[in-house]
């Protein structure tokens, strides 16, 4: 891989002069402030060639982005009518016009036997089936999947983020085990971990405290493998997993402690200000997008999943339309048009969103690349009608990532296509090898590399 | 919601596990018997339902197996199977049939029982890890719960150790929920704090002057019933800017205590009263002393007199940004009066009063409901005293446990949290600990923390484990005190503490007490339960019976309560969702409600076991907890005031039994509307034990319609004239069909309400939030309906008595949800006998829930593995 290249002379507009950045700007000029410089520094840092080859199927590193929101948009708007690559874009995906070439739409998509409502958020990256059913367990999602084969080629092996997330029962990450990985919350902390240089003192401090941390995690590790010669398979099993989860921590501090010690990315702007209150939803969402996209622009992480609980969300602030109810309420319109209304602005807002994301990906340059072409965005939702429950028919937009887009892959309302598919492609599209995930039965059709 | 028959994932968890030495087919009574009267439609060409006993018989038994044959087993047993048309099986080949099934799958689960146990070790969920550090460490305002991920939840119960997993996160999670709460407990400073007693008059508290209009939304500043209005905020005619009186500067020290705050509005944004003059200078305990009185303000705001009414007052401690915690509440006088409370505060938390009852506008409309044509009720504030910190001995007793009397020195003062200020994480808040001999010092330290934190005798191993992390702290360079700290930080996220390790076969006295301990206060054992379980005293019946009395008259026990009831009831999801602003104006920004409700329905489960009722009081009680908020809820007249107690209900009300709590009713239904399957499926779930079988994926759900076009009863009709659908519907839908009658929040309608023009009349009103009332009414509710055995009810009063028929059947689902908490181990088909019992041995008590406690306790599934 060469040296990443924030081409400048594209950035340039970008570049804020004035002393104080509104809190929606900040991060769009973070991400180009990078001194190129220290960019060249960082680049040793990245394992050696064998790792670095290892993870570009094609020489090109690639990234993900996987969105859901659990409440899904009104699907009469979402939709296309037709097909193919000559589909006329409804009313949410004319947001997008500009972008038509680099994503397609499924429809007729979901999860097979991912049923339950609400709870199936949780399987939207893992597509374990029956997540309200008594008996559930989850299983790995796609972001701990790609984590764990690609991710020690970054500072970070994923980031987990969320909005308005509640936390500790909702979440797209999952470990293999099907244990919950909370999500983050605040830009800030993100943002502080991936970008703020500790001092010499600091580093040495948080190395320190790192290993009286392994220190700790030793002694408890050891009682648990003293206990485990006096128990039964059963309750053996109970401490397995105990000393499993000691002996992960402990490889992540071990990984942290080697990071600490190399240099991270620098940038001019200033630590985000997060949004106070949860009213303030697409500000919250807006700031995530610029902060992935800021993960990948410095190579900090290749994996990202964002999971916006809009189901836990109270009535949220909107420019140009009164919001009157809680988003999970006005999900339940009950056919009103008070409501509907209400969640067609609120879906628009998302549309916007996304197509700033995608302008701004694609005003970075990687190589010959820009980098929506190397980073695999999924948007979508657990839910096909919020107000229903229904967990078929998913509304789903992929974008770049190398992949031909431009179309409305539509596929049979009454017997949907399976999504795992889906994930199948972005896994190899990700230099990874793998041939199922889930319930997958090939890779998604009708959907090329570019 | 997706429900599975209960007998079919408890059969298939518990079962996974078993070994079989002999993998072998059922023995030939069950094969005979399929052939004969279950082979024309489960054999393995028809295979209805798609179950095919044909080759099912054939192959030799698994646990997958086994899940099916307990399934046949009830179904045969109960009658259901085979169908009324065929002809019935002789009695003695029936008997076979089942018993030789049950047989089977008993001797295979009794040897699993043998060699492993019912019941798997466990680690803590997160509500017993915080109690139990908040006891060890004394500091009974810890809060770590919430820092810990959610537990999962299996067979209804957070206490499942098959679920209870552990995740690096989770033990990154403990290791600082851990040291987070061992600091806590070390002194914040070397002095011991002074203990005031300080009074703060409302006049002035910048907090109590609010001058953003409206009227409504003003305080109104009065001295007795006198109100100085060139000191009421308004609006300057030339600037149109809101006047600022200072209170201040006009407060006279002759008349202060005549001096009072009014309040014609609950507090909310922008009118946020808060003694604001007080800030807890150190976390302890206080005693809050509040005086006020009610008023009458006249419509035009320009004079008070004396009030009409009782009010009631809630307190809130706060701290930026609006961190609020609940801290008790009472009611105002036409009359002054003082009210105490004592209560633990943060440093640094200030003090919110609430006036809860009155209106929380909200703009556009500002409307008030308590306006009449002569004025509106107000709450009087005067003056809050607080007396504090209450301190019993300094340091206190989490410091002396960590560190004994070894010499203290103040936290360097730049680090040192200011008054007003949280904490800063990471910083540390509090002393320095310094030792003379630190090797002999930590390790005397050390031995006596581990043997009051570990539940069982500690092992000199596991000592030296963690003197060895002190001492090789020391050596990194860490000073005494962060040294020692991350020994005990180990010790309470090792498996020593956080797991709970039981032998096979019979506990010990000291497994026993920790069992007892978790069940009845969810935390460790105390000392005399400590005692008793070291000389194996409680092992004996009488004592272990004397012991369950004890845990229940404590405090404590509302811990288990509290604990239980999020779970059996769904208690925790009480604020899943919101009533729809529209339809239910009257709900809205109503905290005391919403606080109500599910206290309403624990110290309704209190008061079954301190008065030591009868099961058949939870579906049909001649009281109910109320307090006026509630009683206004379900129209119930002369109930005043703040506080909830036992209130006695007329023979025929519809109230009465937890079905018509509202907090069952609020968790059962979605905020806007309410199904019958939804309710009908909870109710026999949690109230009757039986489990539904989840919907079959291809059938669209029904959709709830607030259009007012067509009520959800005529929605079901349609569904259940399938036969495919009507199966299950049949059995769910009556107790739903009974609930109809009450709304998202549990107050009673005779009609469903609508938005929208093609719906009835207008209801006018003005709500809570200070809305003018959009709804309208929809259809009339019809709630009766048939059991699937063909008695019919009118509604909610007659479905009750159906219910009361045979109350052997709540009785027994109470005893199977109390032995899954209280075991942290599902129900197993060899359990029942166990079940049947209790059961036999209650029934003199007409299953009294105590009664039921102590049977369980002395049962040999609790006194086992």
């Amino acid at each position: 891989m060469k040296p990443s290249s924030p081409a400048a002379a594209v950035s340039a507009p970008y570049v804020s002069t004035r002393q104080t950045l509104s809190r929606r700007r900040f991060l769009r000029n973070a991400g180009i402030a990078l001194s190129l410089p220290l960019l060249d520094s960082m680049q040793p840092v990245f394992g050696g060639a064998a790792a670095r080859a290892a993870a570009m199927a094609d020489g090109k590193p690639r990234r993900m982005l996987a969105i859901c929101n659990n409440l899904g948009l009104l699907p009469d708007y979402f939709f296309p009518q037709d097909t193919g690559h000559g589909y006329t874009p409804s009313p949410y995906l004319d947001l997008l016009r500009e972008h038509r070439d680099q994503f397609s739409v499924f429809s007729g998509v979901s999860h097979p036997d991912v049923d339950g409502g609400h709870p199936a958020d949780n399987c939207f990256l893992t597509a374990a089936p029956h997540p309200g059913s008594g008996g559930f367990r989850n299983t790995i999602s796609l972001d701990q999947y790609m984590a764990e084969r690609i991710g020690h080629q970054t500072r970070f092996p994923s980031l987990n983020l969320g909005v308005n997330v509640q936390q500790g029962m909702r979440s797209l990450s999952w470990t293999e085990s099907g244990v919950l990985i909370p999500c983050e919350e605040k830009a800030s902390d993100v943002f502080k971990r991936m970008f703020i240089q500790g001092t010499v003192a600091e580093t040495e401090h948080q190395v320190r405290k790192l290993e009286l941390g392994q220190s700790i995690l030793d002694a408890v590790g050891d009682q648990a493998r003293s206990l485990q010669r006096k128990i039964g398979s059963r309750d053996r099993e109970r401490l397995d997993q105990y000393f499993t989860s000691v002996r992960e921590l402990e490889q992540r501090m071990t990984a942290s402690k080697e990071w600490e010690r190399r240099p991270k990315p620098s940038v001019t702007a200033p630590v985000p200000l997060d949004p106070a209150s949860p009213r303030e939803y697409m500000e919250k969402v807006r700031l995530m997008y610029d902060l992935a996209r800021l993960a990948f622009e410095t190579d900090s992480t290749r994996v990202v999943a964002l999971l916006l609980d809009s189901v836990n969300s109270p009535a949220i602030e909107l420019d140009g339309t009164s919001v009157s109810d809680g988003y999970h309420n006005l999900s339940h319109h009950g056919k009103s048009e008070a409501k509907l209304s209400q969640l067609k602005a609120i879906d628009e807002w998302h549309m916007k969103l996304l197509h700033g994301l995608f302008t701004d990906l694609k005003a970075v340059r990687e190589d010959g690349d820009n980098l929506l072409d190397r980073t695999m965005i999924l948007y979508g939702s657990n839910l096909g009608n919020a107000h229903a429950h229904t967990t078929t028919n998913l509304p789903t937009i992929f974008a770049g990532g190398g992949f031909k887009h431009g179309q409305h892959l539509a596929f049979d309302r009454e017997r949907n296509y399976p999504l795992p598919n889906l994930f199948v492609s972005m896994l190899q599209r990700m230099g990874i090898e793998a041939d199922k995930f889930a319930s997958s039965t090939g890779t998604m059709r009708g959907l090329d590399f570019a | 919601m997706i429900l599975k028959p209960a007998y079919l994932f408890l059969a298939a968890t518990v079962l996974a596990r078993v070994s079989f030495a002999t993998p072998a087919p059922m023995p030939a009574p069950v094969p005979d018997f399929i052939e004969a009267h279950c082979a024309n439609c489960h054999d393995d060409v028809t295979k209805e339902g798609n179950l095919d006993l044909i080759t099912l018989s054939a192959q030799p038994n698994s646990p997958q197996s086994f899940a099916t044959w307990a399934k046949v087993h009830d179904r045969v047993r109960t009658g259901e199977m085979p169908p009324k048309k065929r002809e019935r099986p002789a009695p003695d080949a029936l008997e076979a049939f089942i018993g030789t099934i049950a047989q089977s799958i008993t001797t295979s689960e009794q040897a699993e029982v043998a060699t492993g146990g019912r019941a798997v070790n466990r680690r803590l969920n997160r509500y017993e890890y915080e109690n139990t550090v908040r006891d060890l460490l004394s500091l009974p305002y810890l809060s770590i719960k919430e820092s810990i991920p959610q537990d999962p939840t299996a067979h209804g119960f957070n206490k499942i150790g098959e679920a209870l997993d552990v995740s690096h996160v989770q033990m990154a999670r403990y290791l600082r929920a851990a040291e987070f709460s061992l600091r806590e407990a070390i002194a914040p400073q070397v002095a011991r704090p002074e203990t005031t007693i300080v009074r703060y008059h409302t006049w002035l508290q910048p907090g109590f002057v609010k001058t953003a209009g409206p009227d409504v939304r003003r305080t109104f500043p009065i001295v007795g019933l006198e109100l100085p209005t060139s000191l009421v905020a308004g609006r300057d005619p030339k600037t149109g800017a809101n006047t600022r009186p200072n209170l201040q500067a006009a407060s006279q020290p002759e008349r202060r205590e005549q001096e009072a705050v009014v309040m014609l509005m609950s507090t909310y944004e922008p009118a946020e009263i808060q003694f604001n003059r007080f800030r807890a200078p150190v976390t302890g305990r206080y005693r809050l002393r509040f005086s006020g009185y009610t008023v009458w303000m006249a419509p035009n705001f320009k004079s008070v007199s004396r009030g009409r009414r009782t009010e009631p007052v809630t307190v809130y401690s706060d701290t930026s940004p609006r961190l609020l915690r609940k801290l008790g509440g009472f009611d105002f006088e036409p009359d002054p009066t003082t009210h105490e409370i004592e209560v633990w505060l943060l440093a640094g938390e200030t003090i919110r009063p609430d006036a809860a009852r009155l209106v929380r506008s909200r703009p556009p409309d500002f409307k008030n409901p308590n306006l009449e044509v002569d004025g509106m009720p107000g709450v009087a504030f005067q003056w809050m005293e607080a007396e504090g910190p209450l301190i019993d001995t300094w340091p206190g007793a989490g410091h002396r446990l960590l560190f004994g009397d070894l010499t203290i020195s103040d936290p360097d003062p730049a680090t040192k949290p200011q008054a007003g200020n949280r904490p800063t994480p990471g910083v540390r808040s509090h002393v320095a600990v310094h030792s003379a001999d630190p090797e002999k010092d930590a390790e005397r330290l050390l031995r006596n923390f581990m043997t009051r934190a570990y539940r069982n005798p500690v092992a000199e191993g596991d000592v030296a484990r963690f003197l060895d992390v002190i001492r090789g702290a020391l050596k990194m360079g860490f000073d005494f005190t962060d040294a020692v700290i991350a020994g005990y930080t180990g010790v309470l996220a090792s498996p020593g503490f956080l797991y709970i390790e039981q032998q096979v076969g019979k506990l010990s006295a000291l497994a026993l007490a920790e069992r007892l301990s978790y069940f009845l206060w969810n935390t460790a054992p105390d000392a005399e339960l400590r005692r008793l379980a070291e000389d194996g005293s409680l092992l004996r019946p009488d004592v272990l019976r004397t012991q369950v009395e004890r845990l229940l008259e404590h405090p404590h026990a509302r811990r288990f309560v509290d604990a239980f009831l999020d779970y059996w009831l769904d208690l925790r999801k009480i604020n899943d969702s919101g009533p729809d602003a529209e339809l239910y104006p009257e709900y809205q920004l109503d905290d005391l409600l919403t606080e109500s409700l599910p206290a309403e329905t624990q110290l309704f489960f209190l008061e079954l076991i301190r008065k030591n009722l009868g099961v058949r009081t939870l579906v049909a009680s001649d009281f109910a907890m109320l307090n006026e908020r509630l009683a206004t809820l379900y129209a119930i007249p002369g109930v005043s005031g703040y506080p909830i107690r036992p209130v006695p209900l007329d023979p025929d009300s519809v109230r009465g039994g937890l079905l018509t709590q509202g907090s069952i009713l609020k968790v059962t239904a979605n905020g806007t509307t309410t199904s019958p399957v939804m309710r009908g499926v909870w109710v026999m779930e949690r109230l009757l034990g039986k489990h539904t079988p989840p919907p079959p994926t291809a059938v669209p759900a029904v959709e709830s319609d607030i259009r007012g076009a067509t009520t959800i009863r005529e929605q079901l009709e349609k569904h259940r004239s399938e036969e495919a659908c009507n199966v299950c519907h049949r059995i769910i839908d009556p107790a739903g069909f009974a609930l109809e009658n009450f709304d998202v929040m549990g107050a009673w309608r005779g009609h469903y309400r609508a938005v929208g023009e093609g719906a009835g009349d207008r209801v006018k009103g003005i709500g809570h939030d200070g809305y003018v009332f959009k709804f309208r009414l929809g259809p009339e509710v019809d709630a009766s309906g048939a059991l699937p055995d063909g008695r019919t009810f009118k509604d909610i009063r007659e479905f009750r008595k159906l219910l009361l028929e045979d109350e052997s059947l709540l009785a027994r689902n109470l005893i199977q949800q109390l032995i899954v908490y209280a075991t942290g181990a599902p129900l197993r088909f060899s359990d029942r006998p166990h079940v049947t019992a209790i059961l036999e041995r209650s029934r003199d008590s007409h299953y009294s829930v105590r009664q039921l406690i102590h049977e369980i306790v002395q049962s040999e599934i609790f006194l086992n593995k």
